[in-house]
This record gives C-alpha cells, sequence and structure tokens, in this order.
C-alpha cells in the first residue's frame, strides 16, 4: 500500500512540475495516390532516399522515389488499408532489420518476420539492408576454396570464399539443385548458408526447406522468402536483406554462402516498381539503373583481409534464361559483374549428363588461386581432356574413318564425361572427388564400356570406404596426390574394372 | 505577398479558440498574423492542438501522444 502511495505521489509530482513539451515542428505529406504497393505522397520535402515513413494505420513504407514536391515510396507490407488523403510521417529511420544467432535454421520473410510458424527474432542488432561494400582496404583476395560438393564444379570450375560465381541456365535444368547441393555439402559447419528465394513459388520454397531439413543442413542455414504471392517491394529487398544477414555473420568473422534465387525474378520486381513510378523504360522495358541494381547487390560480396576479421561472403546468384539466350539484357549483366558462371543447357541435361554443365561455356575467374593442390593436380589433365573431346567430337561426325589417337581422345573425353555425372543431393568430399577424376584421368576406364562408368564408380567408392579409408583420410589431411599414393590407389580401381569387365564377357 | 494569395495555416482543435488564446499562440509564432489562419475542430485529437501549414506539422495533440504509447508498446512487446 505504502508503495503504491509513493508512486502516486511520485506521478503527482511528475504531472504537477511544468515541464515544457518539446515543440518540434515535423514534416508530413499527405498520399496522393496508391498504386500495387507504391505510393506517391505530396510533401515530405527534408526526407533522404531509404528512410522509413509510417502511415496513420502505422504500415511503413520506404522512400524510393524523389521529385520536386512528391516522393515515392514502397510499402513494406499490407498496402490495402492505405487511403489517398492519409497523413504520411518520416521516422528517422533507415530500412534495417534485426539479425542474430538465431536467424540460423529460420525460414523469414525480409524483413525477419517468421514464416516457419516459430517465434518472433529478438535481438538489439540492427542492419542496414543497403550497406556499401567493403572497400578495397579491407579486402584480400580469393584463397580459400569453397567445396561445393559437385564434382564438375569443384575440378573444372573451382569457387573460392567471396567469389560471385553465376548460375544461369533454362527453367528446369538444375540450377536450384546445384545451389542447394552447396548448401548440404557445408557440414563441417564452417559455413554459414542463406538461401534467398525471391519471386518462387511457395511449393518450390517449401520443398527445399524440407530437403535442408532431411540433410540437417538446416541448422546452419537461413531461408528468406518473398514468393511469388508475396508483395513485389518485399521481392525487391530480399537479396539486400539477406546480404545484410551474410554481412552480419562476416562481421563476426564467419564465412558465408548465399544464394539469391533467382535474380532474373528480381529484376522483374524492380520493373514493376520502376514502371508503376513511371521512370523512363530502357531495353526491355527495364529502368535505366537496373545494373546498378545488381551490382550493388553482389559488390556486397567479399573476402575480408585478416586486419578486419577475415570472414567471408560468397555468392552464388541465379539467373534463368529463356531458350538458352544468354545476351539478354539481364544475363549479360550479371554475367559481367560476377567471378565466373556455371552454364546448364536443356540439351545436356535431356541427354542424361546431370548436372548439365556445359564446361566448355563455364568459366570461374578466381576460383583457380583457391583450388586445393589435390584437385588441381588431377583437375589439370581432366581440363586438356575434355577441351581436346569437344574440339574433336564436333569434327569427328563427318569422318568415317579416324586415327588412332583421335579414337583414344574421344573414348578418354567420352568416359571423363561419364565420370563427371553425379546424383542430386549427393555431394562428394574432396577426397572421394579426387579419387573417381584421378581413376579416369589416368585412363584406366578407357577399356570399360561407357554405361558400366556409374556402377564402377559406385564399387570404387564402395571399396574405398572399407579398404581404402587411410587413403581418403590422406588426401584430405595431405590435400596433394603423391607418388606413394598413387601407388596405392592404382590397385584398388584396377581390381574394380577388372571385375566389371570380367562380368561383361561372362 | 499579396494579401489574396496568403499562406494559409491551419489550427486543429477540440473546440473553436478564443481570441485569448489565439493570441497566445501568436506570442510563440510572432508571424502568424502574416497567414491566413483556418480554424478546424476536430473532437478526434481528443486534447491538445495541431498547426499545420503546407508540409510541416506541429503535433501537441493527445491522440498522437498516445498513438506513440500504442506503437512502442507494440513494439517492445
Amino acid at each position: 500500500m505504502k508503495q503504491i502511495n509513493q508512486y502516486v505521489d511520485n506521478v503527482k509530482k511528475q504531472l504537477s512540475s511544468v515541464k515544457k513539451t518539446p515543440v518540434t515542428p515535423e514534416t508530413i505529406g499527405v498520399v496522393d495516390e496508391v498504386k500495387d504497393g507504391i505510393v506517391t505522397i505530396r510533401g515530405l520535402q527534408s526526407i533522404g532516399y531509404g528512410d522509413l515513413i509510417v502511415f496513420e494505420n502505422n504500415e511503413q513504407a520506404m522512400v524510393i522515389d524523389m521529385l520536386e514536391d512528391s516522393v515515392g515510396a514502397i510499402v513494406l507490407g499490407n498496402y490495402l488499408g492505405i487511403t489517398a488523403g492519409q497523413l504520411v510521417r518520416p521516422t528517422g529511420k533507415t530500412l534495417s532489420i534485426p539479425v542474430s544467432d538465431q536467424l540460423l535454421g529460420r525460414v523469414i520473410d525480409p524483413l525477419v518476420r517468421p514464416v516457419d510458424g516459430l517465434q518472433p527474432i529478438k535481438t538489439d542488432t540492427y542492419y542496414f539492408i543497403e550497406r556499401s561494400a567493403p572497400g578495397i582496404v579491407q579486402r584480400q583476395s580469393v584463397s580459400v576454396p569453397l567445396q561445393t560438393g559437385t564434382k564438375a564444379i569443384d575440378a573444372l570450375i573451382p569457387i573460392g570464399r567471396g567469389q560471385r560465381e553465376l548460375i544461369i541456365g533454362d527453367r528446369g535444368t538444375g540450377k536450384t539443385t546445384l545451389a542447394i547441393d552447396a548448401i548440404l555439402n557445408q557440414t563441417k559447419g564452417d559455413v554459414i548458408c542463406i538461401y534467398c528465394a525471391i519471386g518462387q513459388k511457395n511449393s518450390k520454397v517449401a520443398s527445399v526447406v524440407n530437403l535442408l531439413k532431411k540433410n540437417n543442413a538446416i541448422d546452419y542455414t537461413i531461408v528468406v522468402k518473398a514468393s511469388a504471392s508475396d508483395p513485389v517491394t518485399l521481392q525487391y529487398i530480399a537479396p539486400y536483406s539477406a546480404t545484410a544477414m551474410a554481412e552480419y555473420f562476416m562481421d563476426k568473422e564467419k564465412d558465408v554462402l548465399i544464394i539469391y534465387d533467382d535474380l532474373s525474378k528480381h529484376a522483374w520486381a524492380y520493373r514493376q516498381i520502376s514502371l508503376v513510378l513511371r521512370r523512363p523504360a530502357g531495353r526491355e522495358a527495364y529502368p535505366g539503373d537496373v545494373f546498378y541494381l545488381h551490382s550493388r547487390l553482389l559488390e556486397r560480396s567479399a573476402r575480408l583481409n585478416d586486419k578486419n576479421g577475415g570472414g567471408s561472403i560468397t555468392s552464388l546468384p541465379i539467373i534463368e534464361t529463356l531458350e538458352n539466350d544468354v545476351s539478354a539484357y539481364i544475363p549479360t549483366n550479371v554475367i559481367s559483374i560476377t567471378d565466373g558462371q556455371i552454364y546448364l543447357e536443356a540439351d545436356l541435361f535431356n541427354a542424361g549428363i546431370r548436372p548439365a554443365i556445359n564446361v566448355g561455356r563455364s568459366v570461374s575467374r578466381v576460383g583457380s588461386a583457391a583450388q586445393t593442390k589435390a584437385m588441381k593436380q588431377v583437375a589439370g589433365k581432366l581440363k586438356l581432356d575434355l577441351a581436346q573431346y569437344r574440339e574433336l567430337s564436333a569434327f569427328s561426325q563427318f569422318e568415317s574413318d579416324l586415327d588412332e589417337e583421335t579414337k583414344k581422345l574421344l573414348n578418354r573425353g567420352a568416359k571423363v564425361t561419364q565420370i563427371l555425372k553425379q546424383k542430386q543431393n549427393h555431394p562428394y568430399t574432396l577426397s572421394t572427388q579426387v579419387a573417381v577424376i584421378w581413376a579416369a584421368t589416368k585412363g584406366y576406364l578407357d577399356d570399360l564400356a561407357i554405361d558400366k562408368i556409374t556402377l564402377f564408380e559406385q564399387n570404387y567408392l564402395q571399396d574405398l570406404q572399407t579398404r581404402g579409408k587411410a587413403l581418403l583420410v590422406e588426401i584430405e589431411k595431405e590435400k596433394k596426390v603423391s607418388e606413394a599414393l598413387e601407388k596405392k590407389l592404382e590397385p584398388i580401381v584396377k581390381e574394380n574394372v577388372a571385375e566389371l569387365m570380367q562380368e561383361e564377357k561372362a | 505577398m499579396d494579401s489574396a494569395h496568403k499562406q494559409k495555416v491551419t489550427i486543429i482543435t477540440t473546440y473553436r479558440l478564443g481570441e485569448d488564446e489565439i493570441s497566445r499562440i501568436t506570442q510563440h509564432i510572432p508571424n502568424l498574423s502574416e497567414y491566413e489562419v483556418e480554424q478546424i475542430i476536430d473532437k478526434n485529437i481528443i486534447a491538445g492542438i495541431i498547426i499545420k501549414t503546407r508540409s510541416t506539422m506541429i503535433d501537441l495533440s493527445l491522440k498522437s501522444e498516445l498513438q506513440k504509447l500504442q506503437l512502442m508498446m507494440y513494439e517492445t512487446n
């Protein structure tokens, strides 16, 4: 009772002491137009790009367009309650999202509202969704490999931590699968993964989440979802928001792998916003700054030097092409921004070569600096074999009798192509990749029939797991293929080949 | 400025202000007499006063204070 009295007295005292209410004139605006998530506002002179404003119904919007006496803003959420004539106030904040370690294992929308039915994320740390990329001084060059677990990529198109490698191809060529496999391979736990779905079907996002859960990969993964049914404004901010989360972990000296699935739909979302804002349309009706849209995003991927913690963001943006047209506007833009591309082809996919990577047209501009020695040893020969094979295979179709040397090269190329096939959601460790590719490039499989290659690989790997465990451990540890190791691998390969050859004869 | 095109100042209160009340506002905003003053009565603001001109607003209403409180409670919740 005494306490209550004391409290009442306190309040009385506070109320009676004439405290001057701070009189601060604030800038206001009035809603002029509402069109599909984009609001035009009269007034609001002293406001900047990216500032948050609030409507009478507490819905928030971000300013993205400023004219002489009006501003355009994108509503973050439900825009149905906003009507013309409503008052708008600035909040004095720039759009930022809460970040914390709790994000791991969660499925969230770009404003970090949970969509997995679990508790909201509580934290005091906020990151701006738009942040300028680390400068030259803070960076160091790519030097540590990021193992994707896909033989063809790790051997021929190696990806280093801090690199930006584009995955490009038509619909249904396995782009997402390739990216998800890269997440599944990060089982060591030293890489945090972020899957950012932009404009995807909800069913697809759900199946990705289930796949991650099934493979226990969700524990180190964040799924940021702005699906096709979400407002276009959320689709627009999704990759920036996901990158802000990545930056939080990078600043904590972690390595992050981020997948933008896909940036074509992100460009569509931005095109829609721009057209509604009546910005001049350029090629393919995209606005003039669509290049900057993606360059400022991908430039935020970096590998920081040790002085700045040594964290990294590796990004795998995905672009969907139509009819293999890589010379369309958005594909060419993103190709020129990234440090290389993985080119997937529907023809290869239908021919049963999966992953359907066109090795000739795919490149990694910086990744080879990060490749492990063991992989370099076996991949050098592999590249040569494949290059010769490509050159000859087109040519050889016209000639009936080929010389021995050409036949040999064609045979080797066919075998090597077979050995690069891989089942989806079965990432390989570095050592198994090296062991398999080593067998193919050394020519041990040349006498084997093409349809037996997959069987050989299966038996061989099983054999290695039982008999040759020590060899795999050695590759994993030493990261190189020594002569002594080769001598030990040779009999295992030969035995397996012989076994299959005998079966064939019998 | 031409008197016909005087800039408009809108004062929103819950009841019509008397002369002395307006003169007290003029004490704080001396150049108020240069503007065309319009009074609007709006019971929705509960108490207090809102002064508006073009895109600037001085909001001293109880309603907005309560709204701020509501938002704060929602956010800390």
